[in-house]
C-alpha cells in the first residue's frame, strides 16, 4: 500500500525487512568497538571483479556468493576487510586452504585463523575473511579484536564436518573406509585417523586424514610423526613447508598439515605415485568433500 | 520515383503524430544516454581511434637486467646501460607512464608496481625536459588505488602528474587481431602522448600464470573488460599489438609469487631484487615468467605474442642483452 489516507505509507519507502539477503545474510555495522568504516560495500559474485578483477574467478570456483568490503580504521591502524561469503562452509574452507602456505603464522583466537605481518585470514562457517593492513609492519595481533567482533556477527557455524566425508573421491574405494582411534598404522603420533584406499593411474595408496581442535596440536602431530619416521628408520626423508615424508619398508608415505587438518598418503609404490596421490588428495581437500 | 510530400502538405494530425514520435524518440535516446553514462558503456563512435607505435627507431630488441637491492638504483643503472633516458625521451616529449596500479593494496603486498621504481622512471623522464603523466584504469576507485599503493606520492615527488581516468577519456580503439579487435580504451592519454613507458610489476595470475608487461596494458581498457578473462591469452596477445611502447621497466623488486593478481598476504611476496628494462615485450615477459618459476610454454600468451611478431622468446636473440649489478 503506497498511500494510507492522505499520507504516504512510510513502510513502502523503507527497505524491506529482508534487505540483508542482498548481502547473503551477513550484515555488519559501521562501528565495531574502536573500529570504524566509512562504508560497507557488498559485491555479489558477478560484480566481485570490481574489487579483485582477475582473482574473482578463483573465489567463484569455491561457490562465492559475494564479497563484503570495508576499510576499517582505529587508533591502532587501518585494515581492509575482504569477506567472501560462500554457498557453504566447505567452499569457504576450500578457498582458505587453497590460499594458505607454509609461511603463515597461526593464532589461537579461532582454530581457523592464520596470518603474517600485515595480514590476518579467518574462516567461519561459510565466510572466509581477509584483513589486510595498510601499514606493512602491523602485527596481526593488533586486529584480533576487530576479527573477533566480526566473527561474532557472522551466522552461527554448523557442526564440524565429519572428516570421513573428506575421503569421498572417485579414486577412493567407498567400502575401504577405516577409522583408527589411536596408533594408526602403528604410529603413536596418529590418532582419530580416517583412511581409505585409492587408485590413481593403476597406482594404489592409502589416503588418511584427521582434524584437530587447535593449531598447536596439529603442529605437534607433525613433529612427533617426523620423529617416529626417523626412529623407525625411514630413508629418503624429505620435508618442506607443506609436508614431511620418506620411504618406509619399501613404500612411500607423507604427512601434510593445513591449519588444524592433517592428512597424508601411505603405501605408495614410488615417489612419483606418492606425489600423484598427494596432489590429488590436496586438490580434493581444497574443493571440499564430494556430496 | 516516390517523393516525400512537402511539410506544407501535412495535415495537423500528421504533424501532431510526427511531433509525438520525435518527442518519444528524444526521450528514449535521452534515457539510453543516461543508462549508458551511468554504466560507462559509451556507445561506439563511428570511427575507431588508432594508437600509433611509440617505439624510438633504432632501439628495438634491447634488454638490460639489473640486480641489487635498491630499486631506484637498478632503474638508473639499467637505463644508463641502454644509453640513458635521453635516448628514448626528448625535451618536449609528452610521456605517458603506465604502472600496474590495479588494486587498492599497499605496496608491500606486491600487487602493484613498487613506488621507488615508478618514481625513478618518472624522475629520469622529467630530467630530459619532458612532460610526464602517470595513468592507470583500476576497476576500484582510481585515486584510492594510487594513494594506497604509494604510486600517487611517488609520481608527484618525482615531478610527474597523475592523470586519473574519467569517462570522457575513453574511446573505441583498435586493439589487436586475435580476440579484441576494438575496445573502449583510455584513448585520450594515448593520443596525447608522444612516448609510452610501461612499468609493470612481476606477479602471479590465477588465470594466465603471470601478469607482466603485456598484461599491464589491460589497464588501458575500460568497459566490462573482465569479459576478456574468458580468452585471456588471446586478449593479452592483442594488448601486445595494441601498445608498442617506447620502453618497459619490469619491476621485480618484490614479486607476488602466489595468489595473484591480488595477493593479500606478505607470505605470498618474495624479494626479487631485479629490474629489467628493454623494448622487447616478449623477451621481458619471458624473463618475468622465469622469475615466477614458469617456463615460456606454461604461459600461452608468450608464444602467441611471439608468433604475432611482437618479440622473441629467447633473449639470447636480442640485439642487445646485458646484465648489470647496482
Amino acid at each position: 500500500m503506497v498511500w494510507r489516507g492522505a499520507q504516504a505509507d512510510p513502510a513502502y519507502f523503507t527497505p524491506p525487512a529482508d534487505a540483508e539477503v542482498a548481502t547473503a545474510g551477513v550484515t555488519l555495522p559501521k562501528v565495531l568497538g574502536v573500529w570504524q568504516t566509512p562504508a560497507l560495500e557488498w559485491l555479489p559474485a558477478e560484480r566481485m571483479f570490481e574489487r579483485i578483477d582477475g582473482r574473482a574467478s578463483f573465489y567463484e570456483q569455491f561457490g562465492a556468493r559475494g564479497l563484503l568490503y570495508a576499510g576499517w580504521s582505529s587508533p591502532a591502524g587501518a585494515w581492509d576487510l575482504y569477506l567472501y561469503v560462500m554457498n557453504d562452509a566447505t567452499g569457504a574452507r576450500g578457498a582458505f586452504l587453497a590460499e594458505a602456505n607454509g609461511a603463515n603464522q597461526h593464532f589461537s583466537l579461532k582454530p581457523h585463523i592464520r596470518g603474517t605481518p600485515g595480514t590476518l585470514f579467518f574462516l567461519h562457517g561459510a565466510a572466509y575473511g581477509q584483513l589486510i593492513a595498510v601499514q606493512p609492519a602491523a602485527p596481526p595481533s593488533s586486529v584480533t579484536d576487530l576479527t573477533a567482533r566480526i566473527i561474532a556477527l557472522l551466522p552461527a557455524v554448523a557442526d564440524e564436518i565429519d572428516p570421513s566425508t573428506y575421503l569421498r573421491h572417485p579414486a577412493v574405494a567407498a567400502d575401504s573406509l577405516e577409522y583408527s582411534e589411536a596408533d594408526a598404522f602403528g604410529y603413536q603420533s596418529l590418532a582419530r585417523i580416517y583412511s581409505a584406499q585409492a587408485v590413481l593411474q593403476e597406482e594404489s595408496a592409502t589416503w588418511f586424514i584427521a582434524t584437530l581442535s587447535n593449531h598447536a596440536g596439529a603442529a605437534d602431530v607433525v613433529r612427533r610423526y617426523t620423529e617416529e619416521l626417523r626412529t623407525f628408520g625411514a630413508t629418503d626423508m624429505f620435508t618442506n613447508d607443506y609436508a614431511v615424508g620418506g620411504q618406509m619398508l619399501g613404500a612411500w608415505e607423507l604427512l601434510a598439515r593445513t591449519n588444524t587438518i592433517i592428512y597424508g598418503i601411505r603405501d605408495a609404490g614410488s615417489h612419483t605415485a606418492l606425489t600423484q596421490h598427494w596432489h590429488a588428495l590436496q586438490h580434493h581437500l581444497q574443493r571440499g568433500p564430494t556430496p | 520515383m516516390k517523393e516525400t510530400p512537402p511539410p506544407a502538405a501535412w495535415t495537423r494530425r500528421e504533424l501532431l503524430q510526427r511531433a509525438a514520435g520525435a518527442a518519444a524518440l528524444a526521450a528514449l535516446s535521452g534515457g539510453a544516454g543516461w543508462v549508458f553514462r551511468n554504466r560507462r558503456l559509451v556507445p561506439p563512435s563511428r570511427t575507431l581511434t588508432t594508437i600509433t607505435p611509440f617505439a624510438v627507431p633504432g632501439t628495438a630488441s634491447e634488454m638490460v637486467i639489473a640486480r641489487g637491492t635498491d630499486g631506484a638504483a637498478l632503474v638508473r643503472a639499467a637505463v644508463a646501460e641502454l644509453g640513458g633516458m635521453q635516448r628514448f625521451v626528448k625535451p618536449g616529449d609528452r610521456v605517458l607512464v603506465k604502472p600496474n596500479c590495479a588494486f587498492d593494496r599497499p605496496p608491500h603486498l606486491g600487487a602493484t608496481t613498487s613506488p621507488e621504481v615508478l618514481g625513478e622512471v618518472v624522475r629520469l623522464c622529467v630530467a630530459t625536459g619532458a612532460m610526464v603523466r602517470v595513468t592507470d584504469n583500476p576497476i576500484n576507485d582510481a585515486e584510492g588505488c594510487f594513494v594506497k599503493s604509494g604510486l600517487k606520492d611517488a609520481t608527484i615527488k618525482a615531478g610527474g602528474e597523475l592523470w586519473l581516468p574519467a569517462p570522457a577519456l575513453f574511446r573505441m580503439t583498435r586493439i589487436g587481431t586475435q580476440k579484441i579487435t576494438a575496445w573502449d580504451a583510455l584513448a585520450t592519454p594515448l593520443v596525447w602522448a608522444t612516448k609510452v613507458i610501461g612499468v609493470p610489476t612481476v606477479k602471479s595470475h590465477n588465470l594466465c600464470g603471470a601478469s607482466l608487461t603485456m598484461k599491464n596494458w589491460y589497464g588501458f581498457l575500460g568497459n566490462a573488460r573482465s569479459r576478456l578473462h574468458q580468452s585471456i591469452h588471446e586478449a593479452i596477445a592483442d594488448l601486445a599489438q595494441f601498445i608498442t611502447p617506447t620502453l618497459v621497466v619490469l619491476d621485480g623488486m618484490r614479486m607476488l609469487v602466489r595468489n595473484g593478481p591480488t595477493g593479500g598476504s606478505a607470505a605470498d611476496v618474495m624479494p626479487g631484487n631485479v629490474v629489467a628494462v628493454g623494448t622487447d615485450q616478449v623477451a621481458l615477459d619471458t624473463f618475468g615468467a622465469e622469475l615466477l618459476g614458469l617456463a615460456p610454454q606454461e604461459v600461452a600468451y608468450l608464444g602467441l605474442a611471439a608468433q604475432l611478431g611482437v618479440g622473441v622468446l629467447d633473449r639470447a636473440k636480442l640485439r642487445i642483452m646485458k646484465e648489470v649489478r647496482a
